[in-house]
């Protein structure tokens, strides 16, 4: 059962799912930036219709492309309450106690709502077009000019690979050790917060002894073959970006700028 | 912890960051297993008590991270404040461990846990309110909601980690802190 | 007491969308006073069974009865399936949490109702059953033992509760030679008392010498069941698959090219010794 999660991910032969992971990896910042730098009502069009967009080109289903922000209405809500009702507007349209409503704060609470329901959806789509593993690796070669300024990329892809590597095993130690506590009769649903606590450390407990121990299993293996910080490992070549990609980006980089020009 | 080779950190944060992944997976079943007390947060404050502020503020920011990624928890909407408040519990826990030193293991790790959790709540409901919110009776109504909702998952973790720890020493797999003459 | 297994099946989805098949149709059933070992190669779905028996698992179809009632019925009361059936799993780190040895035995009693005294003198059995001085061993921490220590705690933590069924995954895999003796004797003393044990293992002298019946699995299906001796005859003639021997029987073969023994009846180093006696004394076929 050693697997790792694969998430999100949907398989698929789509336009998003073809993009190189370093190129959707910039492109979701670089739209994240225009939606929170969105100005007024004509960029947020903008970057719906681009979102829209997307979703046809990843070709997802659009219930599944837009799961996330079902599950979230809730949340949404009480953002939009909390800026209405709190919000230190000018316009109050009606006040009790601390309470004032606020056409200010009526905007101030969609403005955010709207944030979050399109950075979810494109979070979404990077996740369900693109393989973990493959996010992971392109996370590790877009932080590797920090180097220069002296963060230890190379040993904190390490331990991002590390961390990969134990998932499956970490898992599967976690259920065995989960059974072999409730075969002794653990229970975990007390009402008193202290009880309730106490009641996880049969399951916390060993968790971390034995993730302790397959790290030290480890370092001790990495030790005896003379690793000291993976600074002599032989680098692998990235493939460079292809057309496609360059030209997703430069899209992007433009919705991004466009934002500036909405402006009035 | 007074003495870890470079090497055994590194491993250490991995498997610490492969766990912030796995505990909201093998602890969704139990009851009020996921929200009330937040399993990620033991690997990412043991990180930073056991490897240094560092490796903590790596495995705060990494284990969230690649748990989003990976399993959709938690959900996106949630995860620049998660990062904020983990980096700083692992960064402040890590800190203050190596600074304090009363001679008494416990009592370090207290003062480190309460002082950490406390400034990873403010530091993540201050980003929170900003994030989400404008003005300034949000930013305390926030503050306070912050911390009656996340006050169960505190209680929890400073019973759970100090625990773990003594089992870590117990089992050799972290040298002593203050090892008897 | 008896255990009655029906056409059981479990399979579970993979993350790359395959559902991989553990176990596939397997019954048998139990009765009161059982001694079964079961085996089969790594992967045969051995593990996925035992897990199955003690309810941790649920089953895809089929039934599993505990005195003939449904474990995973509506209504069957988990909470005693846990104090009727204990399970000792193969990696005892995975159980050992408490600060003490003591504590960490009693752990099981937690919801037992029994009083302080009574569990005292429970967890003072359990440990001097598993071979402790109860007064060294108590205060100590079980993460601090070695790893033969930390198995026999490991199985006190679970005796401890008295179970009608034990199961064991690989219990002798860390023991030394006697504290392995030991240990399966105590097994054996255990099944006089009624107990029914499960003993999983690769270890085929073990499987021999105390089991009386045996399981045997392959690619998640029962290809051969019955008394210990038969499965083991059987097995070594089978030509394809899974092939147990025991060391008796791969010497009892290497002494029929000699012309000596008849290595069909061998199963144990008894038998071996006996069939070498009657031959060497000019008995058998003379």
């Amino acid at each position: 059962m050693r697997t790792l999660p694969t998430g999100q991910y949907l398989p698929g032969h789509s336009f998003l799912h073809r993009l190189d992971a370093r190129a959707k990896l910039l492109c979701l910042f670089l739209l994240m930036a225009a939606v929170i730098g969105a100005p007024s009502l004509w960029g947020y069009a903008l970057v719906l219709a681009v979102v829209a967009l997307l979703i046809l080109l990843s070709g997802l289903p659009l219930r599944s492309a837009v799961a996330p922000v079902r599950g979230v209405y809730l949340f949404l809500l009480v953002i939009w309450l909390m800026n209405a009702l709190f919000f230190d507007g000018e316009d109050v349209l009606f006040s009790w106690g601390i309470i004032q409503l606020t056409r200010g704060g009526m905007e101030q609470g969609f403005r955010v709502a709207a944030n979050v329901v399109l950075v979810l959806i494109l979070g979404n789509l990077l996740t369900m077009t693109t393989l973990p593993t493959q996010v992971a690796a392109a996370l590790a070669s877009l932080t590797k000019p920090l180097a220069r300024v002296g963060v230890p990329t190379e040993e904190v892809g390490m331990i991002i690979s590390v961390a990969i590597q134990f998932i499956p095993t970490l898992l599967e130690e976690a259920e065995l050790i989960k059974m072999a506590q409730t075969a002794r009769g653990a229970r975990f649903e007390s009402k008193k917060l202290v009880e309730r606590a106490t009641s996880l450390l049969p399951l916390v407990v060993p968790i971390f002894v034995s993730a302790f121990r397959r790290a030290e299993e480890l370092a001790l293996a990495m030790e005896a073959r003379g690793y000291r910080y993976a600074r002599n490992r032989t680098k692998r070549q990235a493939n460079p970006l292809a057309l496609a990609d360059y030209l997703a980006l430069a899209v992007c980089a433009l919705i991004c700028l466009a934002q500036f020009f909405v402006r009035r | 912890m007074s003495k870890m080779s470079p090497v055994k950190c590194t491993v250490i944060t991995g498997v610490c960051i492969g766990l912030c992944v796995v505990l909201p997976m093998a602890f969704h079943a139990i009851p009020n297993g996921g929200t009330l007390f937040s399993p990620m947060h033991i690997p990412v404050l043991l990180c930073g008590l056991i490897c240094g502020w560092a490796y903590g503020l790596l495995c705060g920011l990494a284990g969230p991270l690649l748990s989003a990624l990976l399993t959709g928890m938690p959900p996106m909407q949630y995860l620049p404040a998660m990062l904020v408040e983990l980096g700083t519990y692992g960064l402040m826990c890590g800190l203050l461990f190596s600074l304090v030193r009363t001679k008494k293991l416990y009592t370090d790790l207290y003062i480190s846990l309460v002082v950490g959790l406390l400034a990873g709540r403010i530091v993540a409901g201050i980003a929170q309110a900003l994030l989400f919110f404008g003005g300034r009776y949000t930013l305390a109504l926030w503050l306070t909601s912050y911390f009656v909702r996340t006050w169960p998952g505190m209680v929890t973790h400073l019973i759970l980690v100090p625990a773990v720890v003594a089992a870590l020493i117990k089992a050799k797999l972290v040298p002593e802190r203050y090892p008897a003459e | 007491m008896s255990i009655k297994v029906e056409n059981l099946s479990f399979s579970y989805l993979q993350s790359t969308g395959e559902r991989v098949e553990a176990l596939t149709n397997v019954s048998f059933s139990l009765e009161a006073g059982a001694f079964v070992g079961v085996m089969g190669p790594v992967g045969s779905g051995k593990t996925t069974l035992i897990q199955l028996l003690a309810g941790l698992r649920v089953p895809t179809s089929g039934r599993i009865y505990i005195n003939g009632a449904d474990i995973n019925g509506r209504g069957y009361d988990r909470n005693r399936l846990r104090q009727t059936v204990g399970i000792v799993f193969q990696e005892p780190e995975h159980q050992l949490f408490a600060p003490t040895v003591e504590k960490d035995v009693a752990f099981g009693l937690k919801y037992s109702g029994l009083d302080p005294q009574e569990v005292t003198a429970r967890v003072r059995w359990a440990l001097a059953t598993m071979g402790f001085d109860y007064d060294k061993i108590r205060h100590q921490s079980p993460l601090a033992l070695s790893g033969g220590e930390k198995r026999r705690v490991a199985i006190a933590g679970v005796i401890v509760t008295k179970p009608q069924v034990l199961i064991l995954d690989e219990p002798i895999a860390g023991l030394d030679p006697s504290g392995r003796d030991n240990f399966l004797r105590f097994l054996t003393q255990m099944n006089q008392a009624g107990t029914i044990i499960i003993l999983v293992s690769h270890n085929m002298e073990a499987l021999a010498d105390y089991t009386r019946h045996l399981l045997v699995l392959e690619r998640g299906r029962l290809v051969d069941s019955g008394p210990t001796r038969e499965v083991f005859i059987r097995l070594k003639q089978r030509t394809t698959g899974f092939h147990g021997e025991t060391g008796a029987q791969r010497i009892a073969t290497r002494l029929a090219g000699c012309g000596l023994a008849h290595p069909a009846a061998v199963v144990t180093y008894a038998d071996l010794l006996s069939a070498l006696k009657q031959e060497l004394t000019g008995g058998g076929r003379g």
